[in-house]
């Protein structure tokens, strides 16, 4: 396959495409399951396995046993950062504080996902009656 | 004058492997280097590597463009020693839907888009690719997903910068296209 006739002046409208198809992707993915989220679980997995399943806010320092070593994360209201990690990059480390809906850490190396769950309004019943 | 490969078919192009094998070696440094280039988002790498599939891709066609980002993987993560980690699974994943997905692209939209326009679809996909990857093989989360957004918002802005430097870089290297011998 040849590419050396495309063109090399930008841009041209196939290129508006390409992006206006990305956007529309990326606002389409947005938009499922992104309303108001009442309340927030902290969810944490370790290969593939929950092992903390708590509504936020709390505050408390979490010890985990990853695959690679010892990891600490601290809580702070509704805000949720890996304080020290055992892993040789230290990527879950930079990523700074979550909060929001469907905020994420990964740690690769120690397999330990570190999700906040919103809970949509719609779903949480105020009460019931009979 | 310009050698095309239908004129010399049963002779091996030492030129093209020689330019080939140069351009492997300027991908894999440039791979390392940019490890240790500071980051404003931890997770959020340029690719600059992929400047030379870029190059390749103009000057001498899918193929080449394969073979070298391939080579430019397997030895990266020799170097490294990632070699078979899931790092590379995922790098191996994401150059392969981005390359096909570019080819389509291109067989689709081939005279409505530029070399930019390519890279931005080659970038999107790459990070779908490593995205897919990491979320159905090696995590297994779907949950990963949720990233989506964030990985095509990058993919706009790193797959457009490589795309509009690699138009420079081409317009100096192949100024007199019809020239060179390669």
């Amino acid at each position: 396959m040849e590419f050396n006739h495309i063109s090399l002046k930008f841009p041209r409208y196939g290129d508006f495409l390409i992006i206006l198809l990305i956007l529309v992707i990326t606002v389409s993915f947005f938009l499922t399951g992104y309303g108001k989220a009442t309340s927030k679980t902290l969810c944490i997995y370790y290969d593939q396995e929950e092992i903390c399943s708590r509504p936020l806010p709390f505050s408390d320092t979490l010890y985990l046993k990853g695959a690679e070593g010892n990891m600490i994360v601290g809580v702070k209201g509704d805000t949720v950062e890996v304080l020290e990690s055992s892993c040789p990059r230290k990527y879950c480390q930079e990523m700074g504080p979550i909060y929001r809906p469907r905020e994420m850490i990964v740690c690769v190396p120690n397999k330990i996902i570190i999700i906040v769950k919103g809970n949509p309004s719609g779903k949480k019943l105020d009460g019931i009656t009979r | 004058m310009r050698i095309s490969s239908e004129q010399n078919a049963n002779l091996i192009n030492y030129n093209k492997i020689a330019v080939l094998g140069i351009f492997i070696a300027l991908g894999t440094v440039i791979w390392i280097l940019e490890e240790f280039i500071p980051r404003p988002i931890p997770w959020m790498k340029m690719g600059f590597a992929n400047l030379i599939t870029m190059v390749i891709l103009y000057r001498f066609g899918f193929r080449s463009a394969a073979i070298v980002s391939f080579m430019r993987i397997i030895l990266g993560a020799t170097l490294t020693g990632k070699l078979l980690s899931p790092t590379m699974l995922i790098s191996l994943s994401g150059m392969f839907l981005a390359l096909s997905g570019m080819a389509l692209v291109f067989f689709l939209l081939e005279n409505q888009i530029s070399l930019p326009g390519l890279s931005i679809a080659g970038a999107f996909l790459h990070n779908l690719g490593q995205l897919l990857t990491a979320s159905l093989v090696i995590i297994r989360k779907p949950e990963l997903f949720y990233l989506l957004p964030y990985f095509s918002i990058a993919s706009i802005l790193s797959g457009g910068l490589i795309g509009i430097l690699s138009v420079f870089i081409i317009r100096l290297l192949f100024r007199d296209m019809d020239n060179d011998p390669v």
